[in-house]
C-alpha cells in the first residue's frame, strides 16, 4: 500500500488536488502544534527559549504527579459517560427516523440539526440558567410546587457537565447513525425474520452488527469533542472543577508556564488519539465477531 | 402444497395482482415468468408473507396463511441479492436459523455440515460471503434455507446476480440440488431460458395476470396467447392475412386472427412453388445455427433459425423462398396479434 502511494506520488496522479489543503494545514496547524509541543520539552524562561533548553522533566514531572493522573482520570470518565449517554439516547432516535416516513424523518433531521445553528457556548449557558441554584428552572418549579424546599445543588457537579456535553455533542452521534441506518439493506432483517430470529434478536445480532461503521464514528467523534471540551467544563463545572483540556488552559493564558501546558496538550491530544485508535480496533473486532459462539 | 386462489393486490391505486390462481404440487419446481413490473415478484412475497394480498386465500401444506407473518409459514426465502449476513462466517450463516430455533449445538453442528456439503462448500464454511463469488453466495443462501426444511422454497431472481456464463451453470446445479432434496420450489425471474431449466412448471405473467400456467414444452410448443408466444422463444406472429400466404400453415389457423410460426420452423431456399419470396434483411450466427431476419414482400419480417448442417450461409440482401418446415406445429391463436 505505501509503496502503491509513493509511485502515484512521484507521478503526480491523485495527489495534486489535496496540495491546496495540504500546504494549508502544514503552515497554520501542523507547524503551529509542533512548536507548541516543542516548547514541552524546551526550558523556558520570561518568555525566553534558554539555549540548550532541552529537557524531559515537563514529561517526567507530569508523568509522576498524582495530581496529573487524577485530572485524567476526570477528563476520561466525563467523556466517556457522555459519549456512552449519547450513544444511547442517540441510537433509538436514529433507529426511529431510519423506521419513519417523511415527515416524521424531516421533524427528526430538523431537531438534531437546529441546536448545531446556535453556538455550543450560547447553549451551555443556557443549561446555567436551566441547571441554576435556586433561580435556576428546575429548581425553581420544583421549589414553587412545594415539592422540595432548597434548592438541589446541581450546578458545578459532574452531572452538570456530562448533561451539558450530552446536549452540545448528541447532533454528531445521531448524523452518522442515521446515515448507515437509513441506508441498511431490508432484505437483511426479512431473511432474520423469515428464519424465525425474534424482532428484538433481530435488531442485537443484525441491525446493531451491521450500523457499526456508523457507531464507530459517532462514538470516535463525540468521543474526541466531549474528551478535550474544555468550555462545559468551565462553565458548568465551577471554578473547582478541573479536566485536562481546561488544566492545557490554565497553564497558559492565566499560569503562562507554557511548557507545563505544552506538554500537558500533547498527552491529551496523544491519549485522545490512542483511545479513538481503541474505539475503531474494537469496532473492527465486533464487527468481525460478534456472533462468534457458533460451530467450533 | 401451494394453493393460491383468486390473489388481488393493490399498491395505491395500482392493480398489481389481477386474480392470480397457482396451485403448486408437493415437489414441483414452478416459474413465475415476466416481464419486469408484472407482478410476480409481488405474487413471490405474497406467498412468502413479506406482503398481504387485498383479496384471495393462500393456502400451504392444507393451511390457510393468507394473513400470517413470514416466519409463522414454513417458507425459506432466497433473495435476490442473497441478503447474506456479512458480519457472519459462512457457517454462521447456515447455523443461523438453527440457532433462533434454540437447537442443540451438536445437532447445528451436524446439520450445517450436511448442508454445506450438499451445495459444496465445505471447503469454505469458515470464509466470509464477501470473499466468495456470486455463485458461491447463491449456494450459501440455499444453504441456509434448506437447513430449515421448510415446506416450501421461494427464490427471487435468484440468478440475477451472476454473470453469464456462471448463470446457465447454477441453473443446471440449483435444478439438481432441489431435486436431490425433493422440495417445492417457487422461482421468479423474467429469464426465459433460465425458466426453461429449472421448471416443472411455469406461469408466465403479464399485467398482474397469470396468462397461461403449463409445462415448459406444453408453453413452448402451444402458447394460449401472443404474449406467451412471444416472450418463450421469441416467435414470429402473423396477422391472418400475411399467414394465408403460407397454404399449408393456412389450414391450421382455420378462421382465427393470428398464426404463431417458431424460428426454427421457418425453412429458407426451398423451390419456388412451395413457398413465399423473401429477401434477407439481417444475418448472425448463433453457434450451431444461422439466424435470420426476411422480410416478405408485403414488409412481414420472418425470424428464421436454420441448422448449420449443410447449410450454405446466406449474405444480407439474397433473395430466398421462405416456407413452414411442419405446418402442424404452428399454433393459431384467436385474439388480435
Amino acid at each position: 500500500m505505501t509503496e502503491a502511494f509513493w509511485t502515484r506520488f512521484r507521478d503526480g496522479r491523485g495527489v495534486w488536488p489535496a496540495v491546496p489543503a495540504f500546504v494549508f494545514l502544514a503552515i497554520f496547524f501542523i507547524a503551529p502544534m509542533g512548536v507548541l509541543f516543542s516548547f514541552g520539552f524546551t526550558e523556558i524562561e520570561r518568555g525566553q527559549v534558554q539555549e540548550n533548553g532541552f529537557t524531559l522533566r515537563y514529561l517526567t514531572d507530569t508523568l509522576s504527579d498524582d495530581l496529573f493522573w487524577w485530572v485524567w482520570w476526570k477528563s476520561f470518565y466525563i467523556g466517556t459517560l457522555s459519549t456512552l449517554l449519547c450513544f444511547l439516547l442517540a441510537y433509538p432516535l436514529a433507529y426511529l427516523y431510519s423506521e419513519s416516513g417523511r415527515r416524521m424523518r424531516l421533524l427528526i433531521l430538523v431537531l438534531t440539526i437546529s441546536p448545531l445553528l446556535t453556538s455550543a457556548i450560547v447553549r451551555t449557558y443556557a443549561w446555567l440558567v436551566i441547571l441554576g441554584g435556586r433561580r435556576g428552572v428546575i429548581n425553581s418549579t420544583l421549589i414553587e410546587l412545594g415539592l422540595i424546599e432548597r434548592p438541589f445543588r446541581m450546578l458545578n457537579t459532574d452531572f452538570a457537565v456530562i448533561i451539558g456535553m450530552t446536549q452540545v455533542h448528541l447532533p454528531f452521534m445521531v448524523l452518522p447513525l442515521i446515515t448507515v441506518l437509513a441506508a441498511r439493506d431490508r432484505n437483511m432483517e426479512a431473511a432474520s425474520l423469515g428464519m424465525g430470529a425474534s424482532r428484538l434478536s433481530t435488531f442485537f445480532r443484525i441491525v446493531v452488527p451491521l450500523s457499526m461503521p456508523g457507531i464507530v464514528a459517532g462514538l470516535t467523534i463525540v468521543f474526541a469533542l466531549s474528551y478535550t471540551n474544555f468550555i462545559i467544563p468551565q462553565l458548568l463545572g465551577g471554578g473547582g472543577f478541573t479536566t485536562l483540556a481546561v488544566q492545557v488552559y490554565e497553564q497558559i493564558v492565566v499560569i503562562l508556564d507554557w511548557s507545563k501546558g505544552a506538554m500537558l496538550a500533547l498527552l491529551l491530544l496523544g491519549s485522545c488519539f490512542v483511545f479513538i485508535l481503541m474505539i475503531g480496533l474494537a469496532g473492527n473486532r465486533v464487527m468481525r465477531w460478534s456472533v462468534k459462539e457458533t460451530v467450533e | 402444497m401451494i394453493d393460491a386462489q383468486g390473489i388481488n393486490k393493490f399498491f395505491g391505486a395500482n392493480h398489481v395482482l389481477r386474480d392470480c390462481d397457482l396451485t403448486v404440487e408437493g415437489g414441483e419446481v414452478v416459474t413465475l415468468l415476466g416481464a419486469s413490473g408484472c407482478g410476480k415478484t409481488t405474487l413471490l412475497r405474497c406467498i412468502a408473507g413479506f406482503e398481504t394480498p387485498d383479496a384471495g386465500t393462500l393456502t400451504l401444506a392444507g393451511q390457510d396463511v393468507t394473513r400470517l407473518p413470514p416466519n409463522q409459514r414454513d417458507v425459506g426465502f432466497v433473495f435476490q441479492n442473497y441478503a447474506l449476513f456479512p458480519h457472519m462466517s459462512v457457517e454462521e450463516n447456515v447455523a443461523y436459523g438453527l440457532k433462533a430455533r434454540k437447537a442443540p449445538a451438536d445437532q447445528i453442528k451436524r446439520e450445517v455440515a450436511d448442508a454445506l456439503d450438499l451445495v459444496s462448500l465445505t471447503d469454505f464454511a469458515r470464509r466470509f460471503p464477501n470473499s466468495l463469488s456470486g455463485g458461491q453466495q447463491q449456494r450459501v443462501a440455499l444453504a441456509r434455507s434448506l437447513i430449515l426444511q421448510p415446506k416450501v422454497l421461494l427464490m427471487d431472481e435468484a440468478f440475477n446476480a451472476l454473470d453469464a456464463k456462471l448463470r446457465g451453470a447454477m441453473q443446471v446445479e440449483l435444478r439438481k440440488i432441489v431435486k436431490r432434496v425433493g422440495i417445492t420450489a417457487v422461482c421468479v425471474t423474467h429469464d426465459q431460458s433460465e425458466a426453461l431449466t429449472i421448471s416443472d412448471r411455469i406461469a408466465v405473467m403479464a399485467e398482474g395476470r397469470i396468462e397461461q400456467f403449463a409445462a415448459p414444452a406444453q408453453i413452448y410448443d402451444n402458447p394460449t396467447s401472443a404474449f406467451v408466444a412471444d416472450f418463450i422463444g421469441a416467435a414470429n406472429i402473423l396477422t391472418r392475412d400475411a399467414a394465408a400466404r403460407f397454404s399449408h400453415a393456412a389450414k391450421t389457423l382455420n378462421g382465427n386472427a393470428a398464426l404463431v410460426i417458431r424460428p426454427e420452423n421457418v425453412m429458407l431456399g426451398g423451390t419456388p412453388d412451395d413457398g413465399v419470396a423473401g429477401k434477407v434483411v439481417f444475418a448472425r450466427l448463433t453457434g450451431p445455427a444461422m439466424e435470420y431476419e426476411v422480410a416478405l414482400a408485403d414488409g412481414t419480417v420472418l425470424r428464421a433459425l436454420v441448422d448449420r448442417d449443410g447449410h450454405v450461409p446466406l449474405a444480407v440482401g439474397a433473395d430466398t423462398q421462405v416456407a413452414i418446415r411442419n405446418p402442424d406445429a404452428c399454433v393459431a391463436l384467436p385474439g388480435a396479434a
